[in-house]
């Protein structure tokens, strides 16, 4: 268990995190209301706070793999990266729609598989600025 | 197996599901047809950023017709898609690049955007936390926004179902099939084929693939880019960081979960499909950050991942009917498919509709010369 060490942003989280079951439970998650939600309430994801009725409403809406719930639903996007919920959501999926969970493609493992400080992954980074004016893309 | 629809679409990213929405709103049968899964390719690798601020005038007419449809589109699809307008912030470090950002702002102000150049001050009281050492001033729109690129598509594609259309999973086109010279249908990898009257080319980076299909050259290629976000934490501060130095970087705070999410653009470019994340970006990234705002250095990083920019030869989008008769194409975003989406597809469904969209978009047309690139690329 991590502790709740200094306040500032870190001691901060819990709310965050609060805030956010909040919304869920409040509906802005769910994707077609007309689908009862008298499925069960069980928690699967309990890093994105998500329930077994939303996973089954989620496949039974047509999103038969883990790469497509995890993109509707953010399971594996928190904070254990799936350790949690994806065998869960595997299990799900092969009860909706016999797809065998054993043979089901797995989200691609993100690194760093532990969560770590920007300080401490930037303390690697080079300071070698390269002065060439390149070309700038994005955002 | 053979079905048919008005519009057959290649590609669930979020231009294909725009486009195709916009399209079955028109009354059109639309069928989108992904390989993968909805959001596989470019879409579902975007940090979610939305801006007006650009150089290239139609670029920046269309933008500002998708922020204004991004204030509606929870309202429109019936989906929270996280609009939020939090502003874009672009850092100048040197006179060129201050130049560079005063002569955007005054093409973008003949269009009426609410768009400033301020001083490092302000700008460290509309980020927080920001370091301002040696910071010349920055290029500020607080009508930019950003919103989640996931809740977006498949808000789009809920809709074209609800509409009448459907999508189909599982399906890579392997063969557009001519009747002379108009396409009258595809057939995927399974032998499935799809009639259509039209057909939209959304494969994205691999739009030339699609293309050559049907003997259409689409000069895309991707460009591989890398992201990385972090754990939520409390607001910190509201616009996207836009720091374009060579080893700069650009990141926004997420506005409903609070998870920092953010890129940069390597100096040397990575062609090709290869989106494998590197230890260069993720201690990198980190560094440039927290270089930037000090105080995010106790912030945890959660997971880095790499996705593909379909890069135009000018980037700008490549847009309009092909020399094959109702083949489409909408594809070379370079970087910026998201954002454009909202605009650029329903550009897209009037302009292969009625054949003339309500903003021309000939300067985006796949037909154009090549020339002027995007100076805020």
């Amino acid at each position: 268990m991590r502790k709740k060490r200094d306040k500032g942003i870190k001691g901060q989280r819990d709310k965050v995190v609060r805030s956010r079951a909040k919304a869920t439970r409040s509906g802005t998650r769910s994707l077609d209301p007309s689908i009862s939600r008298s499925l069960s309430s069980v928690t699967v994801c309990r890093c994105e706070e998500v329930s077994e009725a939303d996973v089954r409403r989620v496949i039974r809406m047509g999103y038969h793999s883990l790469e497509a719930v995890k993109r509707v639903l953010r399971t594996g996007m928190g904070h254990c990266q799936g350790r949690g919920c994806l065998k869960l959501v595997a299990r799900l999926i092969q009860e909706e729609t016999g797809i065998p969970a054993a043979g089901q493609r797995q989200p691609f493992p993100r690194p760093p598989l532990k969560p770590l400080p920007l300080g401490l992954l930037g303390s690697f980074g080079s300071d070698r600025s390269d002065t060439s004016d390149k070309s700038d893309q994005g955002a | 197996m053979r079905t048919s629809a008005d519009v057959v679409v290649v590609g669930a990213g979020v231009i294909g599901a725009a486009t195709g929405y916009y399209l079955a709103k028109q009354g059109l049968k639309v069928l989108v047809l992904e390989r993968d899964f909805p959001c596989a390719g470019s879409t579902g690798r975007c940090i979610g950023g939305i801006r007006a601020q650009f150089s290239h005038d139609l670029t920046i007419r269309v933008m500002m017709e998708s922020v204004r449809m991004f204030q509606g589109l929870t309202d429109e699809l019936g989906e929270d898609v996280e609009w939020y307008q939090g502003g874009y912030l672009f850092l100048a470090y040197d006179d060129k690049r201050k130049q560079a950002f005063l002569d955007a702002i005054a093409i973008q102000k003949t269009y009426g955007l609410d768009v400033s150049y301020i001083t490092p001050d302000e700008c460290a009281k509309i980020a927080p936390g920001l370091d301002p050492t040696g910071l010349l001033g920055g290029a500020y729109c607080p009508t930019d926004g950003q919103a989640n690129p996931f809740k977006v598509t498949y808000g789009y594609l809920e809709g074209i179902k609800r509409l009448g259309g459907g999508l189909v999973v599982g399906c890579e086109v392997k063969q557009v099939n001519k009747l002379g010279d108009k396409v009258v249908s595809v057939t995927d990898a399974k032998g499935d084929e799809y009639a259509c009257n039209m057909l939209l080319n959304a494969a994205g980076c691999w739009a030339d693939e699609v293309g050559a299909m049907s003997g259409v050259k689409v000069p895309v290629t991707a460009d591989r880019h890398e992201s990385l976000v972090t754990e939520a934490v409390e607001r910190v501060f509201d616009p996207m960081l836009v720091d374009y130095r060579s080893d700069g970087c650009y990141f926004v705070q997420h506005s409903g979960t609070g998870h920092f999410i953010g890129c940069y653009t390597p100096v040397k470019l990575v062609p090709g499909h290869n989106v494998d994340a590197t230890d260069e970006f993720i201690t990198e990234m980190p560094r440039r950050m927290v270089r930037l705002v000090p105080k995010l250095a106790g912030v945890k990083v959660l997971r880095q991942w790499a996705g593909s920019y379909e890069m135009s030869p000018d980037g700008n989008p490549l847009c309009g009917e092909t020399s094959v008769r109702g083949l489409y194409v909408s594809t070379g975003m370079s970087g910026h498919g998201f954002m454009f989406a909202p605009a650029l597809g329903k550009l897209m469904a009037e302009q292969m509709v009625s054949g003339r969209a309500s903003i021309p978009l000939d300067e985006f047309f796949l037909s154009r010369n090549f020339g002027k690139a995007e100076a805020l690329k």
